[in-house]
């Protein structure tokens, strides 16, 4: 165990651990706390600007210092735990707004008649130079020479207008 | 007649810094804990000290362990930052 990151202090019956808190954020701290309040006294403490000493005692009578030793290591790879998990919720923060807001927009359910009544409809209909929102029958339909004529000259730039 | 004086332990001071622990933790816990001993609290910078006696040393020793431990959990509830709790 690196002693500048985790320190373990080993008293009569009970177990300090000081480690620094760039490593282990609060949050991890607080988790990886919480899963041994069922067994042991937790006390936290700030020893420093930077570092917190977690203080364990176990509710049974321990017997050895081994016991002390295995509940050090069982608390250093439960911090570790909730500071990888901690890191991982702060980078997908922004998914899981966006997955969480989808699913109770979803949840809503379709919009009422007077959602619809209320609704702005005098936006302008998107642009579509690729004809990306025609349908296949539209795009590819066989026109007769005629309306083929009238639409190409619709469609080329100046049109009829260029020639008057 | 008046009534023999209750020998009252040793004071057993519990400090638990503001920062890692949430105050209406630390006031519900001394509600909680305060039938079974004998609770005071001051503040000295950013601790907050509470002094636990009771007639018996053993009890008071105990109040402030389960009275520590109660309040963290309410912190840890109070910040939701508890194992799988995604904040």
């Amino acid at each position: 165990m690196p002693t500048d990151q985790v320190d373990a202090e080993f008293a009569a019956r009970s177990v300090g651990v000081t480690l620094d808190e760039s490593v282990y954020p609060l949050d991890a701290v607080y988790g990886a706390s919480y899963t041994f309040i069922d067994r042991c006294y937790v006390l936290l403490d700030r020893v420093s600007p930077t570092r917190i000493r977690i203080s364990l005692t176990p509710k049974k009578e321990v017997t050895s210092e081994d016991e002390l030793r295995a509940m050090v290591g069982e608390l250093s790879n439960e911090l570790l735990s909730c500071a990888w998990r901690s890191q991982i919720v702060r980078e997908n923060r922004a998914v899981i707004e966006a997955v969480t807001l989808q699913a109770i927009g979803g949840a809503m359910g379709p919009p009422s008649l007077d959602d619809l009544k209320d609704f702005d409809f005098s936006e302008e209909p998107f642009e579509d130079p690729l004809g990306i929102g025609l349908s296949w029958e539209e795009k590819y339909k066989k026109t007769k020479p005629g309306e083929t004529a009238t639409t190409e000259a619709s469609a080329a730039p100046g049109g009829e207008e260029s020639g008057t | 007649m008046s009534e023999p004086a209750v020998q009252m332990s040793e004071p057993r001071i519990l400090r638990l810094h503001s920062e890692l622990y949430v105050n209406a933790a630390i006031e519900e816990a001394i509600g909680l804990y305060r039938n079974h001993a004998e609770i005071t609290r001051t503040e000295e910078g950013p601790y907050t000290m509470l002094s636990i006696t009771s007639p018996r040393p053993a009890r008071a020793e105990k109040v402030a362990k389960e009275l520590a431990n109660y309040a963290l959990g309410l912190t840890i509830q109070a910040r939701g930052a508890g194992p799988g709790v995604a904040r």
